[in-house]
């Protein structure tokens, strides 16, 4: 089932015929020789195979940097595609890749492209520069040369050049004037406004639906390419994130990035952006969708197990009807969900916490960021008087589905919190789990790091909790 | 001095095997590998596969019209499995398809049955059955059993490190091109360019000079293109040969983890005698060396082992024994250190005992066990130039060692989830490749008639920034501006019979050889210009790119080379150079094996969370010794990324098996690297001051392997913050410190049901 797409490669726009789902990484690659792009792993880890992705929202062009070995071809319909050969410029090295050049932050050169594309994305889509969101910018490229010592220098560098320099309004104009772009960038939002595309907002008909292909892309990049499928595609923040009634609604193909920079969010749960930045990579948070994290069903995925705490509902869509059901209820076996054929998740819906909840993100992986977590579990308290009213403990990695500690949960309620009854709560959570040993870690440390994690939950509501005397 | 390679670097313009233009109707090869540990093929079906869209041909070791035998040290290692398999991801059969999709698509329609047989995953239980790589060999100084009974005290452990993969971000890789004349051409991502077109040769059943390998570069290597590199280049040889096609073979990531060795695990026992003042007298050890299913480097490997099993201490009687398992895992291969690290930190493990039986800091025993010049190591070479003690003054003083000791006391007293650990970590590495024969190099120079001039070494390029290192020695003999020389790719028929560029000797061989070749030319054209400008030799200078007689200038470079060239001087060069004053008697363990010894210390600080098992290395600070550096920016590129690489082998890095022997830290997200967020806050490498090395070219020291074993200070750090913790904890010697290890360590001291 191959279809057209049309898209601007750098400074180029370019017509192809593909399967929807493979991966863009094959396409610049292969037909268009763009070998800058290299393929690290295909799964995502890596970043070698980092490009940009513009999209006009608003009139305004905004970039994104995307593992493109994770990138099915369809969903850059229409968007502005920049690899490293794309910031080139004619006669010299752009500013950055000076800077590359001096601290000596590059041997192999093997992951340096990805580097630069990342770090370029950021100078495009951010307004306040600092050191840390540089960082976070590269996240998702690994480099087993420099250490990255030399990498920080550049950017400590970078920084310091662009706050002395006030990017100000004509973001793109000034980035081209310091010689991180080249000149054509200025034209791109006029010809991509005039770009009519061929596969954009087509009704779903069936086959396997891809959205940010984060996973899917991963387990069958090789074999997706022979099946039918609908690439879906995403729009802006404020459409995907609104509330309804007393509820925040997250519609199902919000990415895990656009749910860090909602208002709404950072309003109601102000922690998540911070704990989310140990989802994935960058490149991974702006393609992975929470619906993905949710249907995907690992037990470990990072998201689900802070919405089961929530106590959220999916609202489930097949063609015109639509169903209700609780998030807790939706896994019924490891990977296997309570998912009629062509029913697609549509929104999640969850109440707003009353001022004065608790609510609690923890997540153990051998690395701390980019890694799939050893086990991670959330905590949503209500309390008063150092007494628990009601709470929900979720855990991931330790049973086939994300777990609800609903025993543990219950015995909890009414209760105030002291180490005497530590013990109990410890057995409680070893009846309601069934960890295996995995690359992620034995069962024994699953088991063991979970009841440190609930310490850890109860220890953040209840500061005077003396964990001390357990630990 | 910058390295010229990262020019094109940046903007994506270096080419990789896999971003070569390859003609058009080149094939695309994936490998069939065994999916069990241990067993004996007994049936295999093709006949889906071959019929599968896009496959062109299935090969397996009975199209071999050579030998099937890619073995180098020893001859013990198939191509393709004949019969019986000896670890899972050993290859098989190679499907050949006109895409690498195709070709992928029909490895899962071949069908395989096997008998299978029960593997050997642990060293120990090889020794135990006699499953050998080779005898075990042993190093000994001074007379260990007479001194037991004169030492204070006696200490014992058993120390285990573990595997560590390469992870070079470019998978193995070949393209073969046929040429005439039964002559083939393969590009190969290999450390050895000679040592694959012996393997190649060997495949084919043609004599060498038939095997054209080029090298342009290598997207990271560490070790684990040294040796195994080549079977890749021969599979698509074998291919391109059969077919008289171009073959190309990318391994994918999955494919490269599970197929290719590691870093060799180790797990030893150590038995350390010394004096109520710390002081060690003797030092008794023994490795088990998980080899794996065949030789491969091993016995190299573990030969460094034993060469590095005091590290920078002097110990007076030493008898270390290193045996070399033979398992049911990949072979396992070099990896910077090749073995050294292994030894390294089971001294330190060592040491720690000591510190913990006499009640006092490790770093008094450390410090007054440190090296001395003329002190005698236990292969018989005596310490010159030994920069042990130097560098250990100047850390500590330089990062106040006694105030942050304090501060960390402090911050303990102060803090109850959080601890913070302190370690420093000593380090002398010795520069040669122990087997004397392989300290050799050759270079080639030319200047072209318009002045440019081109290089070729036996030296590979794989970001250490050799290329770089080259160009400047020419630059700087010749006084011409970097710009006009130029690195070529490593060709086996521009420089034949070479070492790998390994050992971190690659600078140190090709640069001398270099030299050489470039004051043989330099010569040629003095007494040209002599002749030329009718003046005295010893009034004749170039510089700059000119040529002064009595500081007056009279002729431009360009001038000199083309009116040399005019008078038929010879502008090309081929030099050799074999290290000088090294030897190795095997028989004896004994000789000058290195040409000199590299030293450092580093100060390494951790904190760590004791609720939830992690912990943070917030710096690392080291005074290392560079020799008289001349590239100090790849040079610290080097000591950086190797301290970083040397932490993670101590640290994050795991390998996990099943019982079954599959791998299953296979991928990226299963095998987790140091990422940026893992560097230290603080990260410092300062150069050792007045370290003049006159082994080395320029005065310089050889630098890609010794930082790697800074890395150990990580894991005594860390034992440091769990000490913190809980003085009296009961530990084991393990690495990695996983947070997994550290949680159920701790753990494992308290009483709660925690722990079950």
């Amino acid at each position: 089932m191959k279809q057209p797409v049309k898209f601007i490669l750098n400074d180029k726009i370019v017509e192809t015929i593909e399967h929807p789902a493979k991966a863009l990484l094959d396409v610049i690659r292969e037909r268009y020789f763009l070998t800058g792009t290299k393929e690290g792993c295909r799964e995502g880890d890596c970043g070698a195979c980092t490009v940009l992705v513009g999209d006009l929202v608003d009139d305004e062009i905004q970039y994104k940097s995307v593992n493109s070995c994770l990138t099915p071809i369809a969903a850059v319909d229409g968007k502005h595609i920049v690899t490293i050969e794309g910031f080139n410029l004619k006669d010299k090295l752009t500013s950055l890749q000076f800077e590359f050049v001096e601290q000596g932050a590059s041997q192999c050169g093997f992951c340096t492209p990805g580097f630069i594309v990342s770090l370029t994305g950021w100078l495009l889509q951010n307004t306040n520069f600092t050191v840390d969101e540089a960082l976070t910018s590269i996240d998702g490229n690994i480099c087993r040369c420099t250490g990255y010592a030399s990498i920080i220098r550049v950017v400590e560098n970078i920084v310091a050049e662009i706050q002395k320099a006030n990017l100000g309004e004509d973001k793109i104009s000034n980035l081209i004037e310091l010689g991180f772009l080249p000149q054509y960038f200025t034209e791109i939002p006029k010809l991509l406004k005039g770009l009519t595309t061929f596969g954009s907002d087509q009704p779903y008909i069936g086959g396997t639906i891809v959205s940010g292909g984060t996973d899917l892309l991963v387990q069958r990049w090789d074999t997706i390419v022979d099946e039918e499928v609908y690439v879906k595609k995403s729009n802006g923040i404020s459409e995907n994130i609104f509330i309804e009634e007393a509820s925040i609604v997250i519609k199902g193909e919000t990415t895990i990035s656009d749910l860090m920079k909602s208002e709404i969010i950072k309003e109601h749960i102000p922690k998540l952006s911070k704990w989310f930045s140990l989802f994935g990579s960058e490149p991974i948070r702006n393609k992975a969708t929470i619906t993905g994290n949710i249907v995907n069903a690992s037990p470990i995925a990072d998201s689900t197990n802070l919405l089961l705490v929530l106590d959220a509902e999916l609202k489930l869509k097949k063609e015109k009807s639509t169903r209700s059901l609780p998030l807790s209820e939706f896994f019924i076996s490891y990977k296997k969900v309570d998912l009629l054929p062509g029913e697609h998740v549509d929104a999640i819906h969850f109440e707003i916490p009353e001022i004065g909840t608790f609510i609690g993100w923890e997540k153990i992986s051998k690395r701390k960021y980019l890694d799939i977590a050893s086990i991670n579990s959330s905590c949503c308290i209500k309390h008063a008087n150092n007494k628990i009213n009601m709470i929900r403990i979720s855990a991931g990695g330790v049973a086939p589905i994300p777990l609800l500690l609903k025993k543990t949960s219950q015995f909890l309620e009414g209760k105030e919190i002291t180490t005497s009854i530590t013990d109990e709560v410890f057995g409680m959570i070893d009846s309601e789990i069934t960890p295996i040993s995995d690359a992620r870690g034995s069962a024994q440390y699953k088991a063991e790091l979970l009841k440190r994690l609930v310490l850890a939950h109860l220890k953040n509501c209840f500061p005077h909790f003396s964990v001390e005397e357990l630990v | 001095m910058k390295n010229y390679d990262i020019h094109q670097h940046v903007q994506g313009k270096s080419i990789f095997i896999d971003d070569m233009r390859l003609p058009a109707g080149t094939l695309h090869a994936e490998i069939f590998t065994s999916n069990i540990a241990h067993g004996i093929i007994t049936s295999i079906d093709t006949s889906a596969a071959l019929a599968s869209k896009g496959v062109v041909d299935i090969f397996s070791a009975s199209d071999i019209p050579g030998e099937n035998q890619v073995g180098g040290m020893i001859k013990d290692e198939s191509l393709f499995a004949e019969s019986e398999v000896h670890y899972v991801g050993q290859p098989i059969l190679l499907v050949v398809a006109e895409s690498k999709l195709e070709a992928r698509k029909a490895l899962s329609k071949i069908k395989i049955e096997y008998d299978k047989l029960k593997p050997i995953l642990n060293p120990r239980e090889a020794f135990i059955k006699g499953s050998l790589i080779a005898p075990p060999v042993t190093f000994e100084l001074g007379n260990i059993s007479a001194v037991w009974d004169e030492c204070d005290f006696i200490e014992e452990g058993t120390v285990e490190s573990g595997g560590q993969e390469h992870l070079y971000l470019e998978t193995q890789a070949a393209a073969a091109i046929p040429h005439e004349g039964e002559k083939i051409k393969v590009y190969s991502s290999t450390q050895a360019p000679t040592a694959t077109q012996r393997v190649v040769a060997g495949i084919l059943g043609i004599p060498m000079n038939k095997v054209e390998v080029d090298v342009l570069r290598l997207g990271g290597g560490f070790g684990g293109k040294e040796d195994q590199a080549s079977p890749f280049a021969a599979m698509a040889a074998l291919a391109a040969n059969k077919l008289n096609k171009p073959v190309k073979l990318v391994l994918n990531r999955q494919d490269d983890i599970r197929i290719t060795g590691k870093r060799h695990p180790y797990s030893s026992d150590f038995k350390i005698g010394f004096s109520h003042e710390g002081k060690i007298l003797a030092y008794e050890v023994k490795f088990f060396q998980n080899a794996g299913a065949a030789a491969d480097l091993s016995m190299a490997v573990l030969e460094r082992t034993l060469f590095h099993c005091t590290n920078s201490y002097f110990i007076p009687n030493v008898k270390a024994t290193g045996i070399s398992c033979k398992t049911n895992v990949p072979p396992n291969t070099a990896f910077r250190g090749f073995g050294g690290p292994q030894a390294m930190f089971v001294i330190e493990s060592a040491i720690k005992k000591i510190s913990e039986k006499l009640d006092v800091p490790a770093y008094m025993i450390q410090q007054k066990n440190l090296l001395r010049e003329g002190d005698e190591f236990p292969y018989g070479q005596r310490a010159e130039n030994c920069n042990a003690k130097k560098s250990w003054n100047e850390a500590l003083s330089k990062f106040k060692y006694e105030e942050r000791l304090q501060s960390i006391n402090q911050f303990n007293l102060e803090n109850k989830f959080l601890k913070k650990g302190i370690a420093v970590m000593p380090i002398c590495f010795g520069i040669s490749f122990t087997s004397t024969f392989m300290n050799q190099a050759s270079a080639l120079v030319h200047i072209y008639t318009d002045g440019s001039i081109g290089i070729s070494t036996a030296a590979v390029e794989m970001g250490q920034g050799v290329n770089t290192k080259i160009r400047q020695i020419a630059a700087k003999i010749f006084s011409v501006d970097i710009s006009i020389v130029k690195i070529e790719s490593t060709n086996t028929t521009r420089n034949a019979n070479s070492s790998p560029t390994a050992a971190s000797s690659g600078a140190d061989l090709n640069g001398k050889a270099t030299e050489l070749a470039c004051l043989n030319i330099k010569e040629r054209l003095l007494n040209s210009a002599k002749e030329i400008l009718n003046a005295d030799l010893s009034e004749i200078k170039i510089e700059n790119g000119s040529i002064f007689v009595n500081e007056e200038k009279k002729l431009d470079w360009e001038e000199l080379i083309s009116k040399s060239f005019l008078k038929r001087v010879n502008l090309s060069s081929h030099a050799y150079y074999a290290t000088p004053k090294i030897y190795f008697d095997k028989s004896k363990s004994k000789g000058n094996a290195f040409a000199y010894h590299v030293y450092g210390t580093a100060v390494v600080e951790t904190t760590l969370d004791c609720l939830r098992g992690t912990y943070k290395i917030n710096s690392v600070k080291a005074v290392h010794d560079f020799g008289e550096s001349f590239s100090k920016t790849i040079d610290l590129g080097q000591a950086e990324g190797a301290i970083i690489q040397g932490i993670g082998w101590m640290t994050m890095e795991e390998i996990c098996h099943d019982l079954n022997g599959r791998l299953l830290s296979n991928a990226l997200s299963t095998y987790k690297i140091p990422d940026i967020h893992f560097t230290p806050d603080e990260f410092e490498v300062h150069f050792l001051e007045g370290a003049k090395n006159p082994m080395g070219i320029f005065n310089s020291k050889a630098i890609g392997e010794p930082p790697f074993m800074y890395g150990i200070g990580a894991y005594f750090a860390i034992l440091d913050s769990m000490k913190a913790h809980n003085k009296n904890l009961d530990y084991d010697f393990k690495a990695p410190m996983t947070p997994e290890r550290v949680l159920l360590t701790l753990s494992k001291n308290i009483k709660t049901k925690i722990h079950k």
